[in-house]
């Protein structure tokens, strides 16, 4: 076995980041890390940190061609992934594999992001996104949430900027 | 404000001897501890992942067990997520303040005193809100071996042998 994973966050899919973090942030204390708009996959994501040192992540699509947007039609809102990284993941994919479980959309062209997923139809209900990275996601955006929820934050690769400073 | 700790993601399974076989043989999870609560019809094992949070299989123990008719309706997959607080009894008024009802509350035994947001309210999570004064992080003296084979029951305040019970 390779060394053990860890848990890095736990994505919940909803239709308005703005509402879930009245709940995940305002009542229930988990505190805000980063976020910013993937214009790939039209979706917004927000990081929340809550002891002892894991997240959740609220994800919301940005307009209905959103892969996301047809998720939540078909599912609902509620848990999409869970987030688990290891040191290398090139030794975790051979032993899925080697088990029977199949992984898909294997993604290993940059190193700060290798990516694989385990399907729910494999992971026993689960989406499981499988990383590893040499970038440190726990450090605070200088943005403040708001322009987050506002979609003025986008992600650039592994970098976060502001829509005025693109266009 | 509160402040939640994370302690688990729990996901429902038909079969945790074949769940474990992606999470404990090939994911590296570690086993905690777990047993069988009759009044649910259901069995629950804990497993640990760095940085010190836990992955929950639970499977239902026969058919007339709500989490059976539950993976009847929705299939394996991830269930509930449980936070702990310090006192439940603060977060409570916060939530309902809030607009987020809480149901299931049953502050009656002091070793665990819990809640529970609607998912409808919750944004589709169904979220299970705690304080306890147990370290559930304590790894258990049951094998995990003597837990899948229904051998081990929680009798309401701790885990024992189910021979021991009767």
């Amino acid at each position: 076995m390779s060394n053990p994973a860890t848990f890095d966050h736990v994505a919940i899919a909803v239709r308005s980041i703005r509402k879930a973090v009245r709940l995940f942030v305002d009542v229930l204390g988990a505190e805000y890390v980063a976020g910013g708009d993937d214009e790939r996959l039209h979706i917004r994501t927000v990081q929340l940190k809550l002891p002892p040192g894991v997240k959740i992540e609220l994800m919301e699509p940005i307009g209905e061609d959103s892969y996301l947007a047809r998720f939540i039609e078909k599912h609902g809102e509620g848990f999409h992934h869970t987030t688990l990284f290891f040191e290398n993941i090139e030794e975790v994919i051979p032993e899925l594999e080697e088990k029977g479980f199949h992984v898909v959309d294997t993604d290993l062209s940059d190193p700060s992001w290798r990516e694989t997923f385990v399907r729910p139809s494999v992971g026993f209900g689960t989406l499981l996104q499988i990383v590893d990275t040499n970038h440190d996601w726990m450090t605070k955006s200088p943005y403040p949430i708001e322009d987050v929820i506002d979609g003025k934050i986008i992600w650039r690769g592994n970098d976060l900027i502001h829509r005025d400073e693109v266009e | 404000m509160a402040q939640a700790k994370f302690d688990h993601v729990a996901i429902a399974v038909w079969s945790i001897r074949d769940a474990m076989r992606l999470f404990v043989d090939v994911l590296g999870a570690e086993y905690v501890g777990g047993d069988e609560e009759d009044r649910l019809g259901i069995r629950t094992v804990q497993f640990t992942l760095p940085p010190g949070v836990k992955i929950e299989l639970m499977e239902p123990l026969h058919e007339e067990s709500y989490l059976h008719r539950y993976l009847e309706k929705h299939g394996p997959g991830f269930h509930h997520t449980t936070l702990l607080f310090d006192d439940i009894e603060e977060v409570i008024p916060e939530l309902e303040a809030a607009g987020f009802d809480t149901v299931g509350t049953d502050l009656t035994d002091a070793a665990w005193r819990e809640t529970f947001t609607r998912p409808s309210q919750a944004f589709g999570t169904l979220l299970q809100l705690a304080d306890t004064t147990i370290d559930w992080m304590e790894p258990s003296d049951f094998p995990v071996e003597d837990v899948l084979d229904g051998r081990v029951v929680w009798n309401g305040s701790e885990r024992v042998y189910r021979e021991e019970q009767q």
